[in-house]
């Protein structure tokens, strides 16, 4: 169980970033207060997150100007969708040994 | 991610994937409609001109409103619904399924028709309505499975409308019934706006 657990991927397991790769695998790009609404993540730490998932190539993002106010879109790359995948197979895997 | 907080985990992601999947709607439904109108104002325009005997003009309706007045109007409805969608923050993605299934409907179409041309149909033009049709059928329920549910009314409608057309057609030997079937191909879109309007605005 220990091995399995050492295995789990650091970038996608913490929670907040976990939520950002659920709530972005139907595969739309959702805008960064759309993220925050409705994950319920202040400001600061949902950059911090989005930056990190963005250098693990896990989300990529689209800067762009509606009405002159910029507007960031996040969309999960297949890299972070088979991150996804893999981590809940070894979720999967480590609760059927428990 | 300790073990005990897994199950805690999964019920949170649920959660989380509840809150932000797209609703199984089709919000593009003013695009529908007006596919709906077009067609029925198409329909429309030809029984008039077969009426007053103008029939030489009648193959040119059809083509005339899809290309200069259904294609433009799409492009901006499309557009309109597009961006009232992304103020609300979510993008819709394309759909890479839909647009396959309906540009192979749409080969298939052509390739019967222009294969029927080719034989000589003749007296039997209306075998290329119920080409159409079936396929249309077919496509309405891919939309079904892929899109939102009221296009499963579409589909029935209209395999019901070629099914009693083909009946009244068989039954009293009158090929012009065969024709009825076409009939449904505005009061489907018709249908599936109506009922795609009410579906999105109960969400």
């Amino acid at each position: 169980m220990t091995e399995l657990a050492q295995d789990l991927d650091d970038a996608v397991l913490s929670r907040p970033r976990l939520s950002i790769l659920a709530a972005l695998v139907t595969g739309d790009a959702l805008d960064f207060t759309f993220l925050q609404k409705n994950l319920g993540i202040s400001d600061g730490n949902l950059g911090t997150h989005l930056r990190k998932l963005e250098a693990e190539k896990y989300i990529r993002s689209k800067k762009v100007f509606v009405k002159r106010k910029p507007k960031t879109w996040f969309q999960i790359t297949p890299q972070g969708r088979s991150a996804l995948e893999r981590l809940f197979r070894q979720l999967e895997e480590m609760l059927a040994r428990s | 991610m300790d073990e005990p907080n897994l199950l805690n985990d999964v019920r949170f992601l649920r959660d989380i994937v509840a809150k932000t999947q797209p609703p199984a709607v089709n919000l593009f439904w003013p695009v529908t409609l007006m596919w709906g109108c077009v067609v029925s104002i198409g329909f429309l325009i030809c029984a008039a001109l077969g009426i007053t005997g103008k029939t030489v003009a009648i193959p040119w309706v059809m083509p005339v409103l899809i290309f200069l007045v259904a294609w433009p109007l799409h492009w901006y409805l499309r557009r309109k619904v597009q961006s009232s969608i992304e103020e609300s923050g979510t993008r819709p993605r394309l759909r890479t399924d839909l647009m396959w299934c309906w540009i192979s409907i749409s080969a298939m179409g052509m390739l019967w028709t222009a294969g029927l041309i080719v034989s000589g149909i003749g007296s039997h033009g209306y075998l290329l309505i119920f080409a159409w049709c079936s396929l249309l059928c077919v496509g309405y329920v891919m939309n079904g499975v892929l899109l939102s549910k009221e296009w499963f009314w579409a589909a029935a409608v209209m395999a019901a409308s070629i099914i009693a057309a083909f009946l009244a057609g068989f039954l009293t030997q009158q090929p012009d019934f065969y024709w009825f079937a076409g009939y449904a191909i505005p009061v489907t879109f018709l249908l599936a706006g109506v009922l795609g309007r009410r579906n999105a605005l109960h969400v």
